[in-house]
């Protein structure tokens, strides 16, 4: 009698439940990744065409009063009206944070305004306020429009941003304009494609299971009756019932070629017998 | 019933003798015994027909 653990079912039903975990393991692995880069440079790309437009509506005055604004004139009606014009920018866009204008003197980054001022007054950058955390791509908005690289992390949190320069009507760069994007937009994308691989790789699961079930109630039990019925001839039962199989695959060939040895066997059992009887006549 | 199977071991036996009558068993899947039992039918007729041109 075969163990369990060594029956074809059994090795046949761990090797492909391994093989299943293995493969889409390795599948949710590479996808994921993949996903997550992918999202990543589709939100940078956003981000640099967003600014991009955003650099091209602050001109004229608005700049101009922008450039004029000195640290405590946070409660002027030119700020309110610079933080309000900058607000309104992203208004048609849930997923960005906020907008904010720097302007630079030799290598320190200093705030001119910030649209967060309206909405949390409490905690926005203030005019003049330097900002120490320099995300690597904001030198680069100096010259043009670019996007982190990667998250950052400063005092208001994490973000991916987008920077482009404000240029006065010469064409010199005299400002930069920023755009945070919250890393809980971007890990809320993220967790999207995961739990949607998450019920891919579940469904893979649940059919692969089917087509496991599907090989136990066919070949597996076909197997198995022919191993029942070679039992009970290897105990010399000759009179055994050989399984009817109806695939025509290798199993069916093998019960055929039992079939006939047992035929021979049984001849010559009876051959035998009558020999016998005739001999003890 | 099976009388004629049968007769197709005889002229197996005839043809080649104990190793041909094996022969027949294994082709037909059918022992001596077996062949008795089983209905002369125009499938087994035609099936031990076959058979009997192999050994």
């Amino acid at each position: 009698m075969v163990r369990f653990y060594n029956s074809l079912q059994f090795r046949l039903t761990v090797s492909f439940i391994l093989l299943i975990l293995l493969i889409t393991g390795l599948t949710y692995f590479s996808t994921y990744n993949e996903a997550k880069k992918a999202l990543k440079e589709t939100v940078r790309e956003e981000l640099i065409e967003v600014i991009g437009i955003a650099s091209t509506q602050v001109k004229g005055d608005i700049l101009k009063k922008m450039l004029l604004l000195k640290t405590g004139d946070e409660e002027t009606t030119e700020y309110k009206e610079i933080t309000g014009f900058l607000l309104g920018l992203r208004k048609n866009s849930k997923d960005l944070a906020n907008f904010y204008v720097l302007r630079r003197e030799g290598d320190k980054m200093f705030f001119l305004a910030d649209d967060a001022y309206l909405e949390t007054p409490d905690d926005f950058a203030k005019i003049g306020e330097e900002y120490t955390d320099n995300d690597e791509a904001l030198i680069q908005g100096f010259t043009a429009a670019t996007a982190s690289p990667e998250f950052y992390t400063d005092k208001w949190g994490t973000f991916l941003s987008g920077y482009a320069p404000l240029k006065d009507e010469t064409g010199k760069t005299v400002a930069v304009i920023g755009v945070d994007m919250a890393v809980e937009k971007v890990l809320d994308k993220q967790k999207f494609i995961g739990s949607l691989l998450y019920i891919i790789i579940g469904l893979s699961i649940v059919i692969a299971g089917l087509i496991i079930l599907f090989f136990s109630r066919t070949i597996i039990k076909d197997i198995t009756n022919l191993t029942k019925a070679t039992s009970r001839i290897s105990q010399g039962e000759l009179d055994v019932q050989l399984p009817e199989i109806k695939s025509r695959n290798e199993i069916y060939e093998l019960n055929e070629g039992l079939k006939s040895v047992v035929a021979a066997v049984e001849f010559l059992k009876d051959a035998a017998a009558e020999k016998n009887i005739e001999q003890n006549k | 019933m099976g009388n004629i199977l049968a007769g197709y071991f005889a002229i197996a036996k005839a043809k080649g003798g104990l190793v041909a009558q094996v022969k027949l068993a294994m082709i037909t899947k059918m022992s001596l015994e077996k062949a008795k039992q089983a209905p002369d039918s125009q499938e087994n007729i035609k099936l031990f027909e076959a058979a009997i041109d192999k050994v």
